[in-house]
């Protein structure tokens, strides 16, 4: 970690350039929300009142609610044994997950939407929420290994050989050494997959088949047809609702176990 | 004959291209206060790991009082490891620490508590109870630590350069409470350090380590009057020696008197205990100079 | 010992391999195949669609978002340095901030933000009246789906990949460097150019990729910003698979895609791998 001393300052045109970005990335979300709540320049709940009372909306909301519960367990789970099993190991095994994990982080989504797809399809799988989840918990997982892998990797290895000096065998050494450390992290990696499953919209969009949307495939399918307060009003729900999320993770221990060295 | 504590026979290890111990052999006698000194990169915390069970070695056999133990994962074997960084768990209380050993060796509940407060009644730790390990300073989590290896009653306890993270001061009080410790159980202790005067210190024998092989073997005294190589010479330092009667011992300095009547004061590090006025005493200086102020 | 703790990754490993690996397999499998005449395919192997990806249109479609995904990556690499640089220099509780302020917009819904954007810009829009207002003539229509509109959308987009990984070496950075070289009388950009930018090469390497490989398959921001004049790679296999049901077709564009991607990949590693002659 760097020291924190004064660092000497970039020029001008560079402290300018990152709030002028920040102001292009941010503007448009802030008119977004404003117009979410005004109607002819008059603070209305009405726009979002028409979001919940419509029904389709709020099933695709309880269809990204389920998916993405029950992607990120089934991904958080995954990732957590797989960071353990992986950290500090030098066989092939590893080689083999950190190759592909790095691949799922990396393709264009579509590659992924499309593999998918005409795997089902091989399969005879029907398309619906379970090829959903299963999708986003296939990348996903890279991003439960790295906050997971982050936390292992950032703790003292002495911990282990104290455990197993005092008579501790691997799974007693997991049970009450590697996992009560890494509970921060894991907790990070399920809020994080759960983020990331409920903002999907390509991958699912390609592998949902028809009937049971998503609330991002709801949403892009009406963005198609134009811009409308009501949509203005979901968008800033979902917005909220990640910020929400996100908040709850940088507030809480997370972030700060997850930089501590121990 | 008597079976030897702890024989190490032709121990070798080598990681990937490197070699770290080449076909070392040591013995160690019961209740000797051991050390293995020597500069970084030579192989004693290696030597202590395999000791322990923590590192497999490549050859060589591993014999406690004339049974193998190399064949035994380290849960198994009756030794425990004090660490540098004393490696105390984060999540649990200095007792849970203390511990953790007892509970996995399923000892009753209640016996567990009572070896526990021995053991911190031991390292002078014992209203420390219920703390976490973060709020203990350097010197309490190392007495802790020590307090968790012993609490199981090992055959030989492995010391990992347990004070180099601790400042000079507390540095020479503990070793002095280690070495009371030593004393007070009779245990044997091997201990590792790249500090020569804590070496000297400390131990009854030092095993004198360099690039995996074994220098040198002697009491302190063997070694700083016959270093038989030029490593050791080199690596030991230049020293005085002298011989005198102590005749004043306070809390940190002690004043000897030399055989010419000059007094020479100066600080120690053995336990006070077992100074006393009168007795002669050999004492090993470093090399003082004595130049005029301002310059 | 690690051997037994190995086995913990071994469901992760399957799953790798079940739905990242051999779905990429079947991919390939299909590109081979030919198109079955009511949508799916038959397993009729050929290289017929390879051979019609390098017709005039899709080529053009392909060298058009080659453009797209550099002139991004380019843009990001730019602006990312520079953000970068303010950023690692500001105060260090600003820092906190700052970071989170690029990386929120990442981890929300990519639909909201383009959605964000079509509304700030569009028909009617604050951006419009602001522009109008000013007196400057406006096409309301002209606003709403256009490729400047596109580049906009990507830049916003990806430049959390590109920044962060800066940031991060930023940090590691001696900055003493910087401070030694103001000694000696270099200006900013100097400064920039011969002490900052070498030391940031592997940062950029990293970010590059992350950028530009996503990029390429880019199909949201094309679609809702672009329009159907602006049709990209990303847009172009989705049609073929989900509108003309063509999967074979689909499949080899896709394949061809990822073999331009690998070899990009590997060429910028590569470039990034060199050590330092001086």
């Amino acid at each position: 970690m760097a020291i924190e001393r004064v660092r000497p300052a970039a020029p001008l045109p560079a402290k300018i350039l990152l709030w002028l970005v920040l102001s292009l990335l941010y503007v448009p979300i802030l008119v977004m929300i404003l117009g979410s709540v005004l109607d002819a320049g008059i603070l209305t709940p009405k726009w979002f009142l028409q979001v919940f009372d419509d029904g389709v909306l709020m099933s695709a909301l309880g269809n990204s609610l389920l998916v993405a519960l029950g992607a990120s367990v089934l991904s958080t789970f995954l990732g957590t044994f797989a960071a353990i099993g992986i950290f500090r190991s030098k066989s092939k095994i590893r080689w083999a997950i950190e190759g592909l994990s790095v691949i799922s982080l990396i393709f264009p989504e579509i590659v992924f939407a499309l593999s998918l797809l005409s795997w089902f399809f091989v399969l005879g799988l029907e398309l619906g929420l379970t090829t959903v989840m299963i999708a986003h918990v296939s990348f996903s997982l890279s991003y439960v290994m790295m906050t997971v892998g982050a936390r292992l990797a950032n703790m003292d290895a002495s911990l282990e050989d104290a455990a197993r000096d005092l008579g501790a065998g691997e799974m007693e050494i997991l049970r009450s050494v590697i996992l009560p450390l890494l509970k921060p992290a894991i907790t990070g990696g399920f809020i994080l997959s759960f983020l990331l499953s409920f903002d999907d919209f390509l991958i699912t969009y390609f592998v949902n088949g028809v009937g049971r949307d998503t609330l991002p495939v709801k949403l892009y399918a009406a963005m198609k047809m134009g811009v409308s307060p009501k949509l203005h009003a979901l968008s800033t729900m979902m917005f909220f609702f990640t910020v929400a999320l996100l908040w709850v993770l940088l507030k809480s221990q997370v972030l700060k176990a997850l930089l501590d060295r121990k | 004959m008597v079976k030897q504590m702890l024989e190490l026979l032709n121990i070798g290890k080598s990681f990937s291209s490197q070699t770290a111990l080449k076909g070392l052999s040591l013995t160690i006698k019961e209740g000797e206060f051991f050390s293995l000194l020597g500069p970084s990169g030579c192989g004693k915390t290696t030597l202590l790991r395999i000791i322990a069970g923590l590192e497999n070695a490549d050859h060589g056999e591993i014999r406690l009082k004339g049974e193998r133990v190399d064949r035994l994962p380290a849960m198994k074997r009756p030794f425990n490891m004090v660490f540098q960084r004393y490696a105390l768990f984060p999540h649990m209380t200095v007792e849970q620490n203390v511990a953790y050993g007892l509970k996995l060796k399923k000892i009753n509940p209640d016996e567990i508590k009572s070896e526990v407060a021995k053991a911190l009644a031991l390292v002078d730790m014992s209203s420390f109870h219920e703390r976490r390990p973060e709020t203990l300073s350097g010197g309490q989590a190392q007495r802790v630590a020590i307090a968790r290896a012993l609490v199981n009653k090992p055959k030989v306890l492995l010391l990992d350069e347990p004070l180099s993270a601790l400042d000079q001061k507390l540095r020479e009080h503990m070793q002095k409470e280690l070495r009371t410790l030593q004393r007070k159980l009779g245990l044997t202790f091997v201990y590792v350090t790249h500090d020569q005067d804590e070496a000297f210190a400390l131990s009854d024998r030092i095993a004198i380590m360099d690039h995996g092989v074994l220098e040198y073997v002697g009491s302190p005294k063997e070694i700083f009057e016959v270093p038989e190589t030029h490593f050791v010479s080199t690596f030991i330092g230049q020293r005085s020696h002298l011989l005198g009667e102590l005749t004043e011992v306070s809390s940190e300095f002690l004043t000897l008197k030399l055989a010419d009547g000059s007094l020479v004061k100066s600080r120690y590090n053995m336990p006070a205990s077992q100074l006393k006025p009168g007795m002669k005493l050999h004492v090993y200086v470093r090399k003082a100079m004595a130049v005029e102020a301002g310059q | 010992m690690n051997s037994r703790r190995s086995g913990l990754s071994l469901p992760a490993l399957f799953w790798f391999t079940g739905f990242i690996f051999i779905p990429l397999l079947i991919v390939l499998a299909v590109s081979l195949a030919t198109r079955g005449i009511y949508g799916g395919f038959a397993w009729d192997i050929s290289f017929a669609n390879f051979q019609r990806c390098f017709s005039e249109t899709y080529l053009g479609i392909f060298f058009e978002s080659l453009q797209v995904a550099s002139i991004t990556t380019l843009m990001c690499a730019v602006i990312g340095t520079l953000m970068a640089w303010a950023m690692a220099t500001a105060a260090p509780r600003h820092r906190y901030f700052y970071v989170c302020a690029v990386a929120l917009p990442f981890l929300t819904n990519l639909v909201i933000r383009i959605y964000a954007i079509r509304v700030f810009v569009g028909f009617e829009g604050p951006l419009q009246s602001f522009l109008m207002a000013l007196g400057i003539a406006v096409d309301p229509f002209s606003f709403s789906q256009n490729q400047w509109l596109v580049y906009y959308g990507m830049v916003t987009t990806y430049l959390p990949f590109m920044v962060l990984p800066l940031y991060g070496a930023f940090e590691k950075f001696d900055f003493n460097l910087v401070e030694a070289a103001q000694d000696l009388g270099a200006g900013p950009w100097r400064i920039l150019f011969s002490v900052i930018l070498p030391n940031l090469k592997r940062a950029l390497i990293s970010g590059a990729i992350l950028v530009f490989v996503p990029a390429m398959g880019e199909y949201v921001i094309p679609d809702l910003l672009g329009g159907a004049k602006n049709m990209l790679l990303g847009n172009l296999i989705a049609e073929e698979f989900l509108k003309a049901r063509d999967w074979p077709l689909g499949s080899a564009i896709s394949i061809l895609l990822i073999a331009v991607l690998l070899l990009v990949a590997s060429a910028l590693m590569k470039f990034g791998g060199e050590k330092h002659g001086h």
